[in-house]
């Protein structure tokens, strides 16, 4: 299963659709609260292949979600970040973080795609 | 007509005003209710267009194209989101023929209009789908002296890799006073790689060397600079700045003797910033020259000097820990309480 939080519906909704087009199971948050309350139930962790994170929610940074996660699950899911916020040091800062990639916005749908299914894979 | 009659009418008069007043703001209220309602129609029927195009990965028909020739600014702030979430060829199939079709004709006429509003909007397609049939356009509206035109001109001549466009914009650095350079200097950043080659090219001009240098010094290109070796040895302390600067992201083949040579500079600029160079390289550097720079009079250069020691391992801190001297001392403590 995959995990996308992003505050853009409709890029929401569109992942999600090529998600499940590629046989995943995709679980979607808007926000920040509700997304960390899902991430931060260990009943939800086996099911978990890939967290996709934005970096810009309406109620908090993704990094405090991805701080958060990984304090309490530091290495079970990969961790994608996909955000605007591209610059060098916000690269840096989620990496660090325990992201294993990080991609800016704008992106590349087929590049995103063949990364998540590596990440997948690998993991 | 006595006193109580005048009052009397003024009040009518006043209330008809009012009257009139209200009802008018009403009207526009409700005119701009129904302007904006139909524009977020609009431009939800072309959003789900395009997300279905990009869902079933189809390029742009015609045929099935929702949209009417009339709706450019919906389609052009439509094509932006889009724009500011995806690129790759899969976008650019779809958006280059709905530009040329439905954003590129209006934009050509309005990019003579005397109103800016027509002139920005002309700006921003030539960012969605630059051409070179437009470079003339673009390299005009680049001299436009509203903001909001210029700015946009600018990233299409960059996204265009236009080489008149790119000198314009380094020209721009150097004449501009203070922030509004700024805007200059992070659009060229943004730079393709073959936009960064030509703005090399032009940093050739002795005129245009600083800015060059400074916007080469904002990332790491891979791209080799032909002049920043002697810009290294400059006598201007500006070029040697930016040049050094430029060196720690751009590095050479001789890169850590170069930074080693440059903590002896004149400059405390130049020191800093090969101590902060250091940083990246002192696993490999001779680690005599920063105990050395522990000593420096300028406290930044014996900051940076610290912390280039203490990124270098193990040695480099059993080598902070054995300083005496008061200044290195004062140095070692403030890395190791603030890092």
């Amino acid at each position: 299963m995959i995990v996308i939080v992003d505050d853009d519906e409709d890029l929401l909704r569109l992942l999600s659709s090529l998600f499940k087009s590629q046989g995943y199971k995709v679980e979607e948050f808007k926000n920040g609260k509700d997304a960390l309350a899902y991430l931060l139930d260990e009943k939800n962790i086996p099911a978990m292949n890939l967290l996709i994170l934005d970096r810009v929610l309406p109620d908090m940074d993704g990094i405090e979600i991805l701080t958060q996660f990984r304090k309490k699950f530091p290495k079970e899911v990969p961790v994608l970040i996909l955000s605007v916020l591209s610059a060098e040091k916000d690269m840096m800062e989620g990496l660090k973080k325990g992201a294993i990639d990080y991609m800016g916005k704008p992106f590349s749908i087929p590049v995103l795609m063949q990364k998540v299914q590596k990440l997948i894979s690998n993991e | 007509m006595n006193k109580y009659q005048i009052l009397i009418w003024i009040f009518i008069a006043e209330a008809v005003l009012s009257f009139f007043l209200i009802t008018m703001v009403a009207l526009h209220r409700l005119f701009y209710f129904f302007v904006h309602r139909i524009s977020n129609q609009r431009k939800k029927r072309l959003s789900g267009y395009f997300f279905k195009c990009i869902e079933e990965n189809r390029a742009f028909d015609a045929k099935s194209y929702p949209g009417r020739r009339r709706w450019t600014k919906e389609l052009l702030e439509v094509l932006e989101s889009f724009n500011d979430r995806f690129h790759g060829n899969e976008w650019e199939a779809i958006k280059r023929p709905v530009a040329e079709e439905y954003l590129l004709p209006t934009a050509r006429k309005w990019a003579r209009s005397i109103f800016w509003k027509k002139r920005n909007q002309a700006a921003r397609s030539f960012v969605l789908c630059p051409t070179i049939e437009d470079e003339k356009n673009i390299l005009r509206l680049m001299d436009d002296r509203t903001f909001l035109v210029h700015h946009k001109a600018t990233i299409a001549a960059i996204e265009l890799e236009s080489q008149a466009g790119i000198r314009k914009a380094l020209v721009a650095i150097r004449c501009k006073a203070g922030s509004s350079r700024v805007f200059y200097r992070d659009a060229l950043i943004g730079a393709s790689h073959a936009a960064a080659e030509k703005m090399i090219a032009a940093g050739n001009e002795p005129a245009l060397r600083l800015a060059c240098l400074d916007v080469l010094s904002g990332k790491s290109w891979a791209l080799p600079i032909p002049f920043l070796k002697t810009d290294l040895r400059s006598k201007n302390t500006a070029l040697r700045r930016l040049a050094i600067r430029t060196l720690v992201r751009n590095p050479v083949a001789d890169c850590i003797e170069i930074l080693i040579d440059a903590l002896k500079d004149q400059d405390e600029e130049v020191r800093c910033d090969a101590a902060k160079g250091l940083q990246i390289y002192s696993p490999l550097a001779n680690l005599d020259c920063l105990i050395e720079a522990l000593h420096d009079p300028s406290w930044f250069v014996r900051i940076e000097a610290a912390r280039a020691l203490k990124l270098a391992g193990a040695t480099g801190k059993a080598l902070l820990k054995k300083q005496t001297d008061s200044q290195a001392v004062e140095a070692v403590r403030y890395i190791e309480v603030f890092g």
